[in-house]
């Protein structure tokens, strides 16, 4: 018998502990660190650290609404909550307040409103109930298009903001999602590859440090691949049509991207070299993570003390509070804080994964992984950013980092979760 | 495949996202060890003794210059001596006291201020300045005596220079040092470093964005207390990206003249408050822009004192630029709306039917007086404008009745704001019968319309509101916005920035042949009427007087005038508070205006840059010129340009302001909105020159320093 209404599941908080207590030592950890942050700053005071309890309240009470819901009321508010996303993202473009360079708020007086953080959620329930639903044949070319449209749009309007890091939350979620619905390898392989193509083409422009004459061998590898691609296909007796759509589309991306790459925002391209190489840049795009590599090493193994970081490496680390609140963990709590911490991330996702096995409602399933591939996207960016392996993004840490939306956010999805191990006999 | 509803199938597909969860994080973890496990030493040594710490480069400030690219506002390097108190010899106090005393002794200062200062900037681990503007003659001796204490070095800092000094201070604005909230990364759109020069008023703040430049950053490796080691590899410098140079429509005579002629004008010799602008009433540029008193805004980059910040606010203000800041009755000049009002309504065209002046009027049961007591006799639509006869207009008032007269003139927006591209433009007042309604609590009596009609009354307008609403009359009807800046340019020449096609903001509801029946009024002013003053020879000029009652003391003069009649390309107001006539006070003003741009022969460009003792380039960057003293003598050019009884001085050497100069008097107490009166007005007048010193007594030798010029004796 399903349930229809609203229930508060309050027993389902204490059966599943490998989803509760991991995120709340995770928020505990991280008020602590935001505290150390920001009340060590010049403009110490406690009001960032009441701002993020504040933001911690109302994403608890988001978390609580979202395990409440019944799923098929989660089912009958995904697509409009997924349309208004996106007409709010279109609106953050034409009327968004310019900042650093990019348009992601909309000043609504009392308020600030990032369209992109609900957006991710919307994306999560609307995907999950179009993959989910039994008229999608994944196997059909329509049904997969459907999907990747979805996807899609919401990259191509955040992208525009410009907001990269968010922007790719979308196709990597959805990635997953497509995964976890059961489209065929190939058929993945097939959609991967343009990224193949893309880091190939971009990869000789990057290795020479300089914008400038890229190796010639690199430029043309993606040819060959095609070509690999193009046989396996007609080995598999794939119609000619889609094989051909999938060498132009190769040829495209591979053309394209130069241009692309050139186009973007100087301190976007510097960001991505200063990646793969931070001494090239030490000053700018790379002095963030040198110093934040140099305040995490330095914590060793056991951390030089809570509340000490700013006193030393960190004091030169911007945004130590936001993006790079790794940092300050593993400054102040060593080896055994900051992979305690990646372990906490670790049983939770692992347990919100083997709950999307059991459950029997595919599109529950299927909300479970996306919220759990929302979470895991965010922590694994962040986390290699902080440590080198990973450009600059701007993405935050879910749970710890400084900043309302998107810990509304991410406890939402954690809500989510909860909403489907309290359902899980549900359809 | 529908959805894997299998669970065999679901899990194998749940191992597949497990393991790949699975080896990001070991990739992570794996990371996590390399960094703090197996290199855990190194950083930590690294974090000890290798931090980096960015100094600010400050960017050089983009140019202002003229139309004819004469420079306006430019750039130059000052030098500083500064100590590096984070320096390892200074680590005991005792050490700092001791430099710092040298240092005090060589200059001849004081040294315990600069020993405090020194003393809290060690906690800042920046260099403490301990003298600025450093005159390059002195330091070769003074550099050999202080050459062994360590940590000392010159600091190149950039300043903000006024080669015209007072000129234009208005309209160019003044600038002032970055304070906290506006300190920022270079890389956004608004960061300043720490006492980066912004804009505060002005067209220095109006645009401030494209004269910026973005500072740039040397990289000093610091350890933890913040002392200079050097262990990390060198980092070149980022190097800071110059601002933009911005064109104006300025004419630097013209402006020259208005500010001179502005600040001798009235009764007493000057020093009177006042405004003059002067537009191309086609294009809306602004030619020239002057407002008394001033003051010179070189005083503001070298640092004001308490006492000079508080004159500058109090008195006249000689901070308002009263051009499009403050707002005066129009006094006769407002009698072009009345007769466009009664040209509108039909009646007035012909002319014919209003009674004789014999020198005042009666309405009611009271008596108005025309200007001129013994009256004009017969008077009809041209010698009752050309002679600006108030009883012909009190006639035209009654005919239109206030609320006829009131609906024209509210019709054509004179109370609304420009939109010129200076920040802070206020807007006048022209009322409406609801505004007397709401005022008086009733009808507003019909009496009224009798002042109003010649100006008079609860009307208010601001000096660039008439002259955009006389160059719209004069034209094609359209009122335009008028422009200061015409373009941005990079130091290459790259047009960065234009103001594009002038901007019609809209059109007067006024048909072609009244307004050509008010331009032939106008010349029939200036050629036979109270506009004689206003006469060039060779050049057909048109123009209104205004003298505007003052309850508190004389009336203030106005004068609009527009040259040639037939082609116009200039329309200039000029407002002298409390002058007089504006037959007699404003309308020569016009007049130099008048034939400067339009009869003086123009000389070459390339010639005015060379003679221009201030050039056309400044010093940016620490290998150009180093502090031009700022007694540099001006505009050799504009000189031919003045009238012959006013000649130029070279700019006093700088002295102390004398706080009295900028006359808050306290006998004349006209304490109500509009300027106090002013004792020893020419010293504010003097004010402009960058000093004054004397504090004699009112009129006569104060003038001495007067502005850019004085009366030849």
């Amino acid at each position: 018998m399903t349930e229809l209404r609203f229930s508060w599941n309050g027993r389902i908080w204490l059966r599943e502990p490998l989803l509760t207590l991991p995120v709340a030592l995770l928020l505990l950890i991280g008020g602590a660190m935001v505290c150390s942050a920001t009340m060590l700053c010049e403009n110490g005071t406690w009001s960032l650290a009441l701002r993020h309890g504040f933001a911690m309240v109302v994403g608890l009470l988001a978390a609580v609404a979202f395990a409440g819901l019944p799923m098929r009321t989660l089912g009958v508010i995904a697509m409009p909550s997924y349309g208004l996303s996106l007409v709010l993202l279109v609106g953050v473009l034409i009327f968004g307040e310019v900042q650093y360079g990019a348009r992601r708020w909309v000043d609504l007086g009392p308020l600030q409103l990032q369209p992109s953080e609900p957006a991710k959620i919307a994306f999560v329930l609307c995907l999950a109930a179009y993959l989910g639903s039994k008229r999608h044949d994944l196997r059909r070319p329509r049904a997969l298009l459907g999907a990747l449209g979805l996807i899609l749009l919401p990259f191509v309007l955040v992208l525009k903001e410009p907001d990269l890091g968010t922007a790719l939350a979308f196709p990597a979620v959805g990635v997953v999602m497509l995964i976890w619905a059961g489209v065929p390898w190939l058929t993945l392989a097939f959609l991967a590859s343009p990224f193949l193509t893309v880091g190939l083409a971009i990869l000789p422009l990057l290795v020479t440090w300089q914008e400038a004459a890229p190796h010639f061998v690199w430029r043309l590898l993606w040819i060959p691949i095609v070509a690999i691609g193009v046989m396996v296909m007609r080995n598999r007796s794939i119609a000619w049509v889609p094989v051909l759509a999938f060498a132009v589309v190769q040829m495209g991306v591979a053309l394209e991207t130069p241009r692309i790459w050139a186009s973007l925002e100087g301190y976007q391209r510097s960001r991505v070299v200063a990646f793969l190489n931070p001494e090239y840049d030490p000053a700018g795009a790379g002095y963030q993570v040198i110093q934040s590599k140099i305040a995490i090493g330095s914590g060793s193994a056991t951390g030089n003390g809570f509340g000490r970081g700013s006193q030393k490496a960190l004091a030169f680390l911007p945004r130590r509070h936001t993006d790079f609140i790794f940092s300050v963990v593993g400054e102040e709590w060593g080896f055994l804080g900051a992979a305690g911490v990646l372990a906490l991330f670790g049983v939770w996702l692992l347990r919100a994964v083997s709950l999307a096995v059991r459950v029997r409602s595919s599109f529950a399933s299927l909300v479970a992984v996306g919220a759990a591939a929302l979470i895991f996207y965010h922590v694994a960016v962040n986390v290699a950013m902080t440590l080198g392996l990973a450009p600059v993004t701007g993405l935050p840490l879910p749970f710890m980092s400084f900043g309302g939306s998107f810990l509304v956010v991410a406890l939402g999805a954690v809500g989510l979760v909860l909403g489907v191990a309290a359902r899980r006999n549900e359809y | 495949m529908p959805f894997p509803d299998l669970t065999a199938e679901r899990r194998h597909r749940g191992v597949v996202l497990g393991a790949l969860f699975g080896a990001v994080f070991v990739l992570l973890f794996g990371r996590l060890f390399a960094l703090q496990i197996v290199e855990g030493e190194r950083y930590a040594d690294l974090a000890r003794r290798n931090l980096i710490r960015p100094d600010p480069i400050p960017a050089p400030r983009g140019d202002v210059l003229d139309r004819r690219g004469r420079l306006l506002a430019g750039s130059r390097v000052s030098l500083d001596l500064a100590l590096e108190v984070d320096h390892p010899d200074y680590r005991r106090r005792e050490d700092i006291r001791a430099a710092v005393e040298e240092v005090a002794a060589s200059l001849g200062v004081e040294p315990e201020p600069l020993v405090e200062r020194a003393l809290r900037h060690r906690r800042l681990f920046a260099p403490v300045i301990l003298a600025e503007g450093l005159d390059p003659e002195r330091l070769g001796p003074l550099f050999e005596r202080l050459y062994p204490i360590p940590g000392l070095r010159l600091e190149p800092a950039p300043r903000r220079w006024y080669p015209h000094g007072g000129v234009g201070a208005h309209l160019l604005g003044y600038v002032g040092e970055a304070g906290e909230g506006e300190v920022g990364p270079a890389e956004a759109d608004s960061g300043y470093c720490l006492g980066a020069l912004i804009g505060r008023s002005g067209v220095e703040r109006r645009y401030e964005r494209l004269l910026r430049g973005l500072y740039g950053s040397t990289f000093v490796t610091v350890d933890a207390l913040g002392r200079k080691t050097d262990l990390f590899p060198r980092i070149p410098p980022r190097a800071a990206v110059a601002g933009n140079d911005l064109v104006l429509a300025i004419d630097l005579d013209l402006q020259t003249i208005a500010d001179s002629m502005l600040a001798v004008a009235g009764a007493a010799g000057g020093g009177h408050p006042g405004a003059v602008i002067a537009l191309d009433p086609w294009t809306g540029e602004v030619l020239a822009c002057a407002s008394a008193p001033g003051y010179d805004p070189n005083r503001f980059a070298e640092g004001l004192r308490d006492e000079e910040w508080a004159a500058l606010q109090s008195g006249a203000h000689p901070l308002l630029n009263r051009t499009i800041q403050a707002v005066y009755p129009p006094g006769s000049t407002f009698k072009i709306v009345t007769t466009l009002a009664g040209l509108h309504e039909g009646w007035l065209r012909s002319g014919g039917g209003f009674s004789p002046c014999h020198g005042s009027y009666r309405f009611g049961s009271r008596t108005f007086r025309c200007w001129k007591p013994e009256g004009h006799g017969g008077i009809g639509l041209w010698n009752g404008f050309a002679q600006s006869c108030d009883v012909f207009y009190y006639q035209i008032g009654r005919r239109l009745g206030l609320a006829g007269l009131l609906d024209f003139a509210g019709s054509l927006h004179l109370d609304r704001r420009t939109g010129i591209d200076l920040p802070e433009e206020a807007e006048g007042l022209v009322p409406t019968l609801d505004w007397y309604r709401k005022r008086l609590g009733e009808m507003p009596a019909e009496g009224n319309v009798l002042n109003l009609a010649i100006g008079q009354g609860e009307l208010l307008l601001t000096p660039i509101a008439i002259a955009a609403f006389v160059s719209a009359v004069v034209t094609d009807g359209w009122v335009r916005e008028p422009r200061v800046a015409l373009r941005a340019t990079r130091p290459g020449g790259e047009v960065v920035w234009e103001a594009g096609e002038p901007r019609r903001l809209r059109q007067l509801p006024v048909p072609d042949r009244d307004r050509e029946l008010l331009r032939s009024l106008l010349e029939e002013t200036v050629a036979h009427g109270t506009g004689a003053r206003a006469r060039v020879e060779g050049v057909r000029v048109g123009g209104k007087t205004g003298t505007a009652q003052n309850p508190h003391g004389n009336d203030h003069a106005l004068f609009v005038g527009v040259a040639p009649i037939e082609d116009p390309r200039m329309v200039a107001v000029a407002v002298v508070e409390r002058g007089g006539h504006g037959s007699s006070v404003a309308a020569p003003i016009i007049q130099k205006l008048i034939e400067t741009y339009l009869v003086k022969p123009r000389r070459p460009a390339g010639g005015s840059a060379g003679q221009d003792g201030a050039g056309t380039a400044s010093a940016k960057g620490s290998g150009g010129k180093t502090g031009v003293p700022p007694g540099a003598p001006s505009a050799p050019d504009s000189a031919g340009a003045l009238p012959d009884w006013l000649e130029l001085v070279e700019w006093p050497p700088r002295q102390a302001i004398d706080a009295s100069a900028f006359g808050a008097a306290g006998a004349d107490s006209s304490a109500g909105a509009d300027s106090a009166a002013i004792a020893g007005s020419a010293r504010a007048a003097g004010a402009l020159a960058g000093g004054v010193a004397d504090s004699a007594q009112a009129g006569g030798q104060a003038r001495d320093r007067a502005l850019a010029g004085r009366r030849r004796p």
